[in-house]
């Protein structure tokens, strides 16, 4: 859709000098422009400047880039000259630096195979014929393998962050602990409100609102120059949230609702191959939690929503992924009718899981329209309830959870809850509270009650509860909330803060620790690197 | 836990970039489209040797990244969406040692450029146009060289830096907007 500035069709005429104009447009164009002297000027001077770029002096490659790409890929690394790199400069004046970078330019590349720059014949002739270095020509020994980046170290305590900060127009998403470690490569669409790294730490994935379409957009990125990929957009739903990592960190298992036909499938990322694609066709799946022992298949529990949903437990070959989209009943291991969306522990001893009648809302998203409640299990005889979640919370004519929000601990034993969408009476009044975050254990067996929630100090200035990361130490939570919504003319962005919470028990205050400073902007959501 | 695949697995697969059949695909890329890259390159940031480390990191990661270029057809935005993140993350590490005086030896850099005496006038005229593409926004030099010197309609420029078509037009409406001001200045338009 065209968007206008005033009562000039700018956007129009700059299609226009493109070439990206549709008939409707063009016609629409062509009688505005027939009356308007003004935008007729600007066609005028907008095709001049487009003339004006396009005509630039082509210039030649520098005749040393073939050898010098050679060089650098045969060394695993970049092969800029390191004295050439800005950030090396920092405390260094420039022209000692220039000086001192000759003199180990000369010991460096005097110590460089025949085929680096400073010694090699082709380094000063034309192109070459193959600028693929020896490692891969059949003469030569077979490559190291290179090890994958991974996330950079920072204090154990500390959970990593994204953050999405500057101004409206050239706003950035960066990597965050104690101090920023990386500025994503990425022209944010909107903030970002879940994130998850893979076991080894080789690649991150998280997913980002888009603007105020109602959309939310899935990113991969990975630690070796924080280039990020696109894995899909999304309607924002009550469920589907998962962002589902293998044990060993090769699969990303996700749920995407199309926005152009509301269908809901999962969708698998291939971290060995670097490619992504659609699981299932049926139109209602949901990637729920991977088992975690695949000694030579991966399991995935996938869920179909319906009045009584089912879920089903696939295998996917350790080779390579089903080629075409598939019906999960087709080859699934086991199945459980009435069970949606188990989240398996990561010790994979037990899951909790949803029970209840669903439905869809006429935009496209399922949620629990009577008798919606989670309850825990153990994986050894998966839908066999061993408790109700909220076991003092009684469902009274169907009204239960629309949704809500659930996480496991590292540990396996605990678990938050949060955007509990209680639809009954409060049982007392005001519980389950959307707006509280809760804390349980499997070992105490009290499930969650009120006695559960977070101190109401710990979220003191949230209008929304964004994301709960659980951290490896026990009790502690990385919660981001909403702090202020924004202007909805997009000049001024939303805010977010990072709280690390230290839940204590008894009558000890919870520790809040507010995280990322004096950081002005979208700080969170926070990750833990399992 | 008893995991079928461990890191040592992951690094397995790294190693598996290697394979010969990479050799001609990494060949024909760079034959085609080094010089348009470098071409695109020293326009976003105007100087011919940051323009050539630049060049030369976009096609290491090209290299390292080639198992992920699974459709011919997108291999021209893959590449430039390199270029363009590589270009954008030297623009701003630049950006934050500024103040170091690496302005002062970047001015005192040889100019390493061909320059014969017949293409003085043009050079003159490049030289306004460039300064004038260097004063826009590093967002909308992208989406206007991508535009107007890469010939990519809004889909391909989406592709390249990751937007949507609607998002592309308002972007390359408003450089538009920023560069005819920045012309002006320079005498080259109105």
């Amino acid at each position: 859709m065209t968007q206008r500035r005033g009562r000039h069709p700018d956007e129009l005429i700059s299609a226009a000098v493109s070439g990206d104009l549709t008939d409707v447009e063009r016609a629409e164009l062509d009688a505005h422009v027939e009356m308007c002297s003004a935008c007729r000027e600007t066609l005028t001077v907008w095709t001049e400047q487009r003339r004006l770029v396009s005509g630039m002096r082509h210039v030649p490659v520098p005749r040393d880039l073939a050898p010098r790409i050679r060089t650098g890929i045969e060394r695993g690394a970049f092969a800029v000259p390191w004295w050439r790199r800005p950030g090396l400069l920092v405390g260094v004046g420039a022209s000692l630096a220039t000086v001192t970078a000759a003199v180990m330019a000369v010991v460096v590349f005097g110590n460089l195979p025949r085929n680096g720059v400073a010694s090699s014949p082709s380094a000063t002739g034309s192109q070459v014929a193959s600028i693929v270095p020896s490692v891969i020509a059949s003469e030569s020994p077979a490559p190291s393998p290179i090890p994958e980046p991974t996330l950079p170290a920072i204090a154990p305590e500390l959970p990593y962050a994204l953050a999405w900060t500057g101004e409206p127009d050239s706003a950035m998403y960066t990597l965050f602990a104690d101090r920023t470690l990386a500025e994503l490569q990425l022209q944010p669409p909107g903030p970002p409100i879940a994130a998850a790294v893979s076991h080894p730490g080789t690649h991150l994935a998280f997913r980002a609102e888009v603007g105020l379409s109602g959309q939310t957009q899935i990113y991969i990125t990975t630690p070796d120059d924080w280039d990020s990929t696109d894995l899909g957009a999304s309607l924002m739903t009550d469920f589907g949230h998962e962002m589902a990592w293998s044990a060993d960190g090769r699969y990303l298992a996700y749920t995407l609702t199309s926005p152009d036909d509301d269908r809901t499938d999962v969708w698998i990322f291939d971290a060995s191959t670097g490619s992504s694609q659609q699981l299932t066709n049926t139109g209602d799946a949901f990637a729920a939690s991977w088992t975690p022992e695949n000694a030579s298949e991966y399991h995935l529990w996938i869920s179909r929503a319906a009045d009584e949903p089912v879920s089903y437990l696939v295998p996917l070959p350790a080779d390579a992924p089903p080629t075409e989209p598939l019906d999960p009943a087709t080859v699934a291991e086991d199945t459980v009718q009435g069970m949606f969306l188990p989240l398996v522990s990561p010790d994979g001893q037990r899951m909790i899981y949803w029970r209840g009648s669903m439905t869809r809302r006429p935009d496209g998203a399922w949620f629990f329209a009577r008798g919606g409640m989670p309850s825990l299990g153990m994986t050894a005889t998966p839908g066999e309830d061993r408790g109700q979640l909220f076991p003092t919370l009684t469902p009274v004519g169907g009204e239960a959870f629309n949704s809500a929000r659930i996480a496991w601990a590292p540990d396996s034993d605990a678990y938050a809850v949060w955007n509990a969408q209680w639809t009954g009476i409060g049982q007392p009044e005001g519980f389950p509270d959307p707006s509280a975050v809760y804390l349980g254990h499997v070992s105490n067996g009290e499930g969650i009650t009120q006695r559960q929630a977070l101190d109401d100090a710990d979220l003191a200035g949230s209008l929304r509860v964004v994301d709960v990361a659980l951290a490896p130490q026990s009790d502690v939570l990385a919660i981001t909330i909403l702090t202020d919504p924004g202007s909805e003319g997009g000049t001024a962005l939303p805010k977010a803060g990072l709280r690390l919470v230290h839940r204590a028990f008894g009558t000890d205050p919870d520790q809040v620790e507010v995280l990322g400073g004096s950081r002005q902007g979208w700080i969170g959501p926070g990750f833990y690197w399992p | 836990m008893a995991f079928g695949r461990s890191v040592a697995g992951a690094v397995a697969v790294s190693a598996e970039r290697y394979r010969p059949a990479a050799e001609a695909t990494f060949d024909r890329l760079f034959e085609e489209y080094s010089a348009p890259i470098y071409n695109y390159v020293l326009r976003m940031v105007g100087d011919a040797d940051r323009a050539a480390d630049i060049t030369q990191d976009t096609f290491i990661k090209a290299y390292r990244k080639l198992d992920s270029l699974t459709d011919d057809a997108s291999t021209r935005s893959w590449l430039y969406r390199i270029a363009t993140n590589t270009a954008i993350d030297e623009m701003r590490r630049r950006r934050n040692v500024r103040h170091m005086g690496d302005d002062e030896a970047h001015q005192q850099r040889p100019d390493h450029r061909p320059g014969p005496e017949a293409q003085v006038l043009s050079g003159m005229l490049d030289e306004r146009i460039q300064r004038s593409l260097l004063r826009l926004r590093p967002n909308h030099r992208q989406c206007l060289l991508l535009s107007d010197l890469e010939d990519m309609s809004a889909h391909q420029i989406g592709e390249v830096m990751g937007l949507s078509y609607g998002a592309v037009r308002t972007l390359l409406c408003r450089a538009r907007g920023e560069m005819r001001s920045h012309l002006a200045a320079e005498g080259l338009t109105r």
